[in-house]
């Protein structure tokens, strides 16, 4: 059967053979309790037999891969900083070493990213950085908390100007700024905007993405008050201004993204726990269905059919709803949409 | 490392329509028609991900994880 264009398209998504990601949660502790966090905080950090499992599964691949992206996810993944700088310069140096291409990010709080931390951190390899902020300091330390439920946003924008000054001095790094809005904070991010736009984008490393607020099944998901399409649209607004005034395409809202197909639908992506297990969905951590297998101290996987299996269905059909959330609409999982109305 | 006490296969068959993939213990894909990678790598260079974090775990937009990672 000849292979038809838009199929090899669709593989060229979620089965390219050259490329390998994986989604790596060094440890699922975390220093923040954000209001509506869905993780349980449950699993502590890599043990060095999981460690050095990763870093062989890697060096494994690099003869077969032409392209490895290594994102660090948690739990909060400076809180095992060491992991991170290890496994990070280990796997950069032999795909480097190779010719192939290596490239790594984080989804960090960015509480523990000061100018010295992060320089190591850029420096060992990791260079795109996710960092949410849930609005202006009034908004932001009311959500996004420490353990000791005390404000962390004065922390996290210092850190965030030192980046944008390290900008000259540093290996190229981006970081992509999440910036978190519901019905009420949307109208409360203008002087965000305002304060991003004089202290950050100057420096040509930072671009904002606008997520609304969603219940993802945390135990305070009761209390989101869930953006309306006037939210939406206020928020575009800002979005635009960024593209127009700083030429920055990505600056966007999340739901004006088309044709996304997420890591959890794709063949050559999987989320390694701080346990070793492997899964495909980082959001759906307590769910039975994404255990779909092991990383084993020698570096090889285990994978469990029956459980894979179904992530990767969007592959047959094509199917773009599929692809961009394999979990929604798998046997026996309730749409988020009907969670919206409870 | 945890067990799941449930039979593990090392080799993953997967039949998804007309075409079939195996992954194996590396994680390797394996097109059981060959004529697939050759005609892939023919055609389009790999995915490039990391280009404004496009794809990564971190941007997420699907349903489920609009949050991305709401935690961090």
């Amino acid at each position: 059967m000849p292979v038809k264009e838009l199929e090899l398209s669709i593989l060229r998504a979620v089965a390219d053979p050259r490329v390998l990601r994986v989604i790596a949660l060094p440890t699922e502790q975390c220093n923040f309790r954000c209001t509506y966090c869905y993780e349980d905080f449950k699993i502590g950090r890599m043990s060095d037999t999981v460690v050095t499992a990763l870093k062989r599964w890697l060096l494994s691949r690099v003869a077969d891969v032409d392209n490895l992206t290594l994102s660090w996810f948690g739990g909060e993944p400076t809180l095992a900083l060491p992991i991170v700088l290890d496994v990070t310069a280990t796997a950069r140096d032999a795909y480097g070493a190779a010719g192939k291409t290596f490239a790594s990010g984080m989804t960090t709080n960015g509480y523990r990213l000061a100018p010295d931390v992060f320089a190591s951190v850029v420096d060992a390899g990791v260079t795109d950085f996710q960092i949410t902020l849930d609005g202006p300091a009034e908004v932001h330390d009311t959500r996004r908390v420490r353990v000791s439920g005390r404000g962390t946003f004065s922390v996290v924008w210092q850190n965030l100007v030192g980046m944008a000054r390290a900008a000259d001095r540093l290996p190229p790094f981006h970081v992509g700024l999440r910036v978190h809005y519901d019905r009420v904070s949307a109208y409360l991010l203008p002087p965000l905007i305002q304060q991003i736009k004089a202290a950050l984008m100057p420096s040509r490393r930072f671009t904002v993405q606008f997520h609304e607020l969603e219940k993802l099944g945390g135990p305070r998901d009761d209390e989101i008050d869930l953006a309306r399409p006037g939210e939406h649209e206020f928020v575009r607004t800002l979005a635009h201004e960024l593209q127009t005034e700083w030429d920055s395409p990505h600056s966007k809202l999340a739901v004006d993204v088309d044709d996304y197909v997420c890591y959890a639908a794709k063949a050559n992506a999987f989320v390694l726990r701080a346990d070793g297990r492997l899964g495909k969905c980082t959001v759906a951590l307590s769910d039975p269905r994404n255990d779909v297998g092991r990383l084993n101290p020698d570096g090889t996987i285990t994978l469990f059919e029956p459980r894979l299996g179904p992530w990767l269905r969007g592959i047959a059909t094509g199917d773009r709803e599929v692809l961009a959330c394999p979990l929604d609409g798998m046997a026996g999982y309730v749409p988020l949409q009907l969670r919206r109305t409870k | 490392m945890p067990e799941f006490g449930e039979i593990q296969t090392t080799s993953v068959n997967l039949v998804l329509g007309p075409r079939g993939i195996q992954i194996d213990e590396k994680g390797m894909i394996r097109f059981v028609d060959p004529e697939i990678l050759q005609a892939l790598v023919s055609a389009m260079p790999p995915e490039v991900l990391q280009e404004a974090g496009e794809g990564n775990a971190s941007q997420c937009q699907c349903n489920l994880s609009q949050c991305g990672k709401g935690g961090s």
